[in-house]
């Protein structure tokens, strides 16, 4: 024991935390940098979507439905090149196959402006701005119609209504997930801290283990003791009132099946109050009750809870049910995942090793288990992303989602089929909605690739 | 509880109750450790070496496990003698980590990722010692040097996977030794590293223990290390003690089958090749702890068994002189055997 103790230097190493490394992999992902960069253009293009659209969100011309994109000129009557330019349109009806045509009279040109001033609006709901991508006066004295990717059914302007959908579109994914983040952190960790530890519920007030359980902590488990009372006998009365109120509109067999089954279940809690030690697992409750959901197919559960959403109410106020619904719909998964983690993340070492250097349970929680699941949860935030995005497009789809005036894009993917399938034929700018829909959630899933890639633990060298 | 003693187990039991019955990982192993003493635990796995440290920890995890007898008494830094079996959660958070340390078997999982070095050492001088974050980590690169980390000052922003294995375990040691705890636990601290960094880490405790006086409880399953390391040892057979002597005589002359069979299970390298004897495994298996045999639980796989004596009742631990222990009724017909044979 006398030869000298000595720890070989491992060469230069830089200091760079996990995240600094993790993003440094981010950046290198191909996929995950294209996925990165159009999802940046279509969030700008939400957020100044009152910029690049030419008119306001709800503005509609009524004798201009679904009208093609209008032709941009870009040269003259001589064939030289010149500023971009449109002309009128008409609608007419053609006498040979008695369809709706629109037709150029290019008597007047109308040159495209950029960085015009157009119709005030407010810049993030409060800055009065007035200032548009493109325009002129004749657009705004309706002269001619500018419509780059054509219009809707209501002769409203499909490329504005795209970028104002977007905001929508893009933050109920965003929003959604966050709120069933919430649900499912909260509910993963109660279930994976308290697995495999039932809490005790209740204790009969004649169990011997009652005076035990009283005399441990006297005043906070007297209250405890009246916290249970109370639920038990809430319980009760919601039980007394059911039963009485079936047994004042049924006789017969039918009123004795209801008063021996109401009687029965009231001796059942005053059984519960007096003698059993009552736990409950919370950890079974949560998991069962993620599986009932589960079980339930989705787009089913969807449109059960879009029918409780009350008609005639703002645009604002459905688009913030809709976020509800969805997340309730799927917190699910997450509080499934979520669990996971914390079981394996519990029984660590490094969390074992902070309780034998004293710190309390509270410490190890919020300091060494929970920065633990960040890099999983971002992980699968950014996977469930694209599934809210669906989940919003499908239920505007089908009508229960958003509802016009306001604008999403799975509301105007709607509009393509308004008419029948065969619309499609007659008007497939009506699918531009869709084709961002696409674009959103295969870039979403590029990101939630790279990110995986990056944060994974096993590429941590 | 004598002056110099500064942990005394007492007939110390843990049991698990899971689905398929009681687990008795521990029933009844009694102990003690001096001051500036290390006492090695050894025996196979799954004998109750680690429950046994957890229970002096007192996170033993609750359910399934409790500590359902015995006593635990424990001198503090302040001299008190307390039983830590009763103390409450809120004054074993004190003991931990500023009293008692504990250094686990994987080096490479017993630091958080997510936090620097420095940090993760910091953290329990502050908690303990209530010193500022700025102190703690002057006070760390100070630890970080004493358990040999070259630069230590600019290793305090690594993080871990910077780290080799036996670099991680320095740390742990150094994060263990920060508060300057009065008894060190070290369960397998080697076991999952390489054998040139066995040696090293081994070599540091040592060191150490010489510097600072702490004692150590010493957890292993590698007899080699035993005889360099303790002073003492205690040989667990599962959940009791089966041999407990100064580590001279065990390891001379060991009186209990299953220490016999352990040594011979394992190379001597402090013998010279003429000396040494074949080896030879331990027929069998540890024992189902959820049906231990009847009588002495080594008595399956004991090739001095005898019917009627080793399968009826438990073995009591015998003194066969100068504080050497054994569980076994017939220790001094094996020893007068081997006597003739030897
Ligand atoms: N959490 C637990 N639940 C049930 N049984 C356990 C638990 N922890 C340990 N045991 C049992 O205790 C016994 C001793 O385990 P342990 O002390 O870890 O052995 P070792 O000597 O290898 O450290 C084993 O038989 C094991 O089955
Ligand atoms: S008591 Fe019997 S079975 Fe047990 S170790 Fe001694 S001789 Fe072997
Ligand atoms: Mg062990």
């Amino acid at each position: 024991m006398t030869r000298k103790i000595e720890a070989k230097p491992q060469g230069a190493v830089e200091s760079r935390s996990f995240f600094q490394e993790a993003w440094i992999r981010f950046r290198r992902h191909p996929l995950a940098r294209l996925g990165g960069g159009v999802l940046l253009v279509l969030y700008l293009g939400a957020l100044f979507a009152d910029f690049l659209a030419p008119y306001p969100e709800t503005k509609s011309f009524r004798d201009l439905t679904f009208s093609p994109p209008t032709v941009i000129h870009w040269r003259d009557d001589n064939g030289r090149l010149t500023r971009p330019y449109i002309c009128a349109v008409e609608r007419k009806r053609n006498l040979e196959t008695f369809k709706l045509e629109f037709v150029q009279n290019c008597s007047e040109k109308y040159v495209i402006n950029f960085f015009v001033q157009g119709e005030p609006y407010k810049f993030l709901g409060f800055i009065p701005a007035n200032l548009r991508l493109m325009g002129g006066d004749w657009l705004q004295n309706e002269q001619a119609y500018l419509f780059l990717w054509g219009s809707d059914d209501f002769g409203r302007d499909l490329w504005g209504r795209i970028w104002y959908g977007a905001r929508v579109s893009l933050t109920v994914g965003i929003f959604a997930t966050a709120l069933a983040l919430l649900i499912g952190v909260f509910m993963g960790s109660l279930s994976g801290f308290f697995a495999g530890k039932p809490l005790t519920l209740s204790v009969g007030l004649f169990n011997p283990a009652y005076r035990k359980f009283l005399s441990s902590s006297p005043l906070p488990n007297l209250l405890k003791t009246l916290g249970w009372l109370a639920l038990w006998g809430g319980l009760a009365w919601l039980i007394w009132v059911t039963v009485s109120g079936f047994l004042a509109t049924s006789r017969g067999l039918e009123a004795v099946v209801f008063g021996v089954v109401g009687i029965g279940l009231l001796l059942a809690i005053g059984y519960a109050i007096l003698f059993p030690v009552i736990k409950i697992d919370l950890d079974t409750v949560i998991m069962r009750a993620t599986e009932v959901l589960a079980a339930i197919p989705d787009l089913f559960l969807l449109i059960t809870l879009s029918v409780l959403i009350p008609q005639g109410i703002p645009p604002a106020m459905r688009f913030y049910l809709v976020i509800c619904i969805l997340s309730f719909v799927n917190w699910g998964g997450l509080a499934r995942v979520m669990r996971g983690q914390i079981l394996q993340l519990r029984e660590m070492e490094y969390a074992q090793a902070a309780q034998a250097m004293g710190a309390s349970d509270g410490r190890v929680i919020t300091r060494h288990i929970l920065p633990g699941t960040f890099t999983f949860l971002i992980v699968n935030v950014t996977l469930a992303i694209p599934g809210f995005i669906l989940a919003e497009s499908g239920l505007s789809f089908i009508g229960l989602g958003i509802q016009d005036p306001a604008s999403s894009w799975g509301l105007l993917l709607n509009k393509a089929q308004a008419q029948g399938i065969t619309a499609f034929v007659d008007r497939p700018w009506m699918l531009i909605p869709g084709l961002f829909i696409f674009a959103a959630i295969l870039c979403f899933n590029f990101m939630g690739d790279g990110l995986r890639d990056a944060l994974d633990p096993r590429a941590k060298r | 509880m004598d002056d110099k003693r500064l942990l005394e187990v007492k007939d110390l039991k843990v049991h698990f109750f899971t689905d398929d019955g009681v687990v008795k990982a521990v029933d009844g192993v009694s102990f003690h450790i001096d001051k500036g003493e290390t006492l090695a635990v050894v025996g196979e796995s799954g004998s109750g070496k680690s429950v046994t440290s957890l229970a002096i920890m007192r996170l033993i995890p609750n359910p399934p496990g409790r500590i359902v007898g015995g006593e635990i008494l424990f001198r503090g830094k302040d001299g008190q003698v307390k039983d830590l079996a009763k103390q409450d959660e809120a004054s074993m958070r004190k003991i931990r980590g500023n009293d008692i340390a504990m250094i686990f078997q994987e080096p490479m999982t017993s630091l958080n990722p997510v936090y620097t070095v420095g940090d993760q050492i910091a953290e329990a001088i502050v908690l303990h010692q209530g010193k500022s974050k700025k102190e703690a980590l002057e006070l760390s690169a100070e630890m970080l040097d004493l358990v040999g980390i070259p630069e230590p000052r600019k290793r305090l922003s690594n993080y871990p996977h910077q780290m080799s294995g036996g670099m991680r375990q320095r740390v742990m040691i150094a994060m263990a030794l920060s508060c300057n705890p009065s008894l060190l636990i070290a369960d397998e601290p080697t076991t999952a590293l390489d054998v040139t960094i066995q040696a090293q880490i081994l070599e540091l405790m040592y060191k150490l223990q010489e510097e600072i006086g702490m004692s150590i409880l010493f957890i292993t399953h590698n007899l080699g290390v035993v005889a360099e390391m303790a002073d003492r040892v205690v040989v667990m057979y599962a959940g009791r003690a089966v041999e407990e002597a100064d580590v001279t005589p065990t390891f001379k002359r060991p009186k209990h089958p299953y220490t016999m069979g352990l040594l011979n299970s394992v190379p001597r390298l402090d013998l010279a090749a003429e000396h040494q004897q074949r080896l030879e495994a331990i027929p069998g298996n540890v024992p189902n702890p959820l049906r231990l045999p009847s009588g002495c639980a080594f008595h399956p796989r004991c090739k001095y068994f005898q019917a009627g004596r080793c399968d009826t009742d438990i073995p009591l631990l015998q003194d066969t002189g100068g504080g050497h222990m054994v569980r076994c009724v017939r220790w001094a017909e094996i020893q007068a055997e081997q006597g003739v044979t030897a």
